[in-house]
């Protein structure tokens, strides 16, 4: 008797519990729900991740890592990204892309303000170091060297795709490993500089 | 006339290790051969140099080991340059584009790690940390053009 009327509260109260949940989900905060990536958000969803890392390595980790999502959806939302996938990789690469290339001008510019507060103190405060207004020009230099070997190596992408036979890695998401990498470097040397 | 060689033994032994005798390439190698992934193959550098590291310790020669390892990996990476240089499907301009690339790598290398030393501790030890790395790196980069998934 007692396991009947269970059963009954139970199948009494189950459709109602469904239509509550069913609501929960409806009205939820978007946030409390798992997000989709979408090219829209794929670039504050990589400034986030950027943001939150406190490691070089965890900042490292950010870049590109929601691409895989972001191409998903959008070939699930058009069926024209489905059947030329170049052009997904190619939309969400380049809109997190603009995130990573004003990381890296934003790091720049960080680690060379920290620098130039040393200024020529740094020869009093750390004698066997050259003072700021030797080292930047070697990083001015070394920074224009980064821009010029990432764009020679991304133009070269054509040759890997050539000899392996394999799915040419497109330019934006060339430049997109390469910016972001370069962010977290810089953002390594602020710290350094700190 | 013993004595004399015993003594002579006996300081070659307590000489201290140079980076070179200790320095064994192979737990970078067999990394390389085992690895699967290009994630994991980026993880082999520098797997020697750590184990030569550990066991000399001092900045010079952690400079030395680092230095030994990169040599390996240069040679490693001119090897590639070259089949990928020589395959039949590669174009005289993708051949072109890939020694400017090449080119613009190694002025990057070279500048970026004169300066970590300029800057850091002075000491060769972060130069060669940083040219370990860089090349290291470029190098799975590159044998990941020939890489057949």
């Amino acid at each position: 008797m007692e396991n009947r009327k269970t059963e009954y509260k139970a199948g009494f109260f189950a459709p109602a519990r469904n239509l509550l949940l069913a609501f929960a989900v409806l009205f939820a905060p978007s946030q409390m729900l798992a997000q989709e990536v979408t090219p829209d958000n794929i670039a504050s969803i990589a400034a986030a991740c950027y943001e939150a890392a406190g490691t070089a390595e965890g900042k490292r980790a950010c870049v590109g890592a929601e691409q895989p999502a972001c191409q998903a959806w959008l070939k699930a939302a058009d069926p024209a990204y489905a059947e030329v996938p170049t052009e997904a990789v190619r939309l969400c690469a380049g809109v997190e892309f603009s995130f990573w290339e004003g990381a890296v001008d934003r790091e720049w510019g960080y680690a060379m303000g920290v620098l130039d507060a040393l200024d020529v103190s740094l020869l009093e405060t750390v004698p066997d170091s050259p003072p700021s207004y030797f080292v930047r020009p070697r990083l001015e230099e070394s920074q224009r060297l980064w821009r010029g070997y990432v764009e020679e190596f991304c133009s070269a992408t054509s040759i890997s795709a050539t000899i392996s036979r394999r799915v040419e890695t497109i330019n934006p998401d060339c430049r997109l490993a390469k910016y972001g990498a370069r962010a977290a470097e810089l953002w390594q040397l602020g710290a350094m500089f700190e | 006339m013993r004595f004399a060689r015993a003594l002579a033994l006996a300081l070659l032994m307590a000489r201290p290790a140079a980076a070179q005798e200790v320095f064994d390439i192979s737990a970078t190698e067999t990394c390389m051969n085992e690895a699967i992934s290009f994630e994991e193959r980026q993880y082999c550098v520098g797997a020697s140099a750590r184990i030569c590291m550990e066991y000399l310790g001092g900045s010079e020669a952690m400079a030395r080991c680092a230095a030994e390892e990169t040599a390996w990996w240069m040679a490693r990476m001119d090897v590639t340059l070259g089949r990928i240089a020589t395959a039949e499907n590669v174009s005289a301009a993708q051949g072109e584009a890939l020694a400017r690339m090449q080119a613009a790598w190694l002025g990057y290398r070279d500048e970026s790690c004169a300066f970590e030393q300029a800057f850091g501790s002075g000491e060769a030890a972060s130069e060669s940390e940083c040219l370990l790395w860089k090349t290291g790196d470029q190098a799975v980069l590159l044998e990941d053009y020939i890489i057949e998934d």
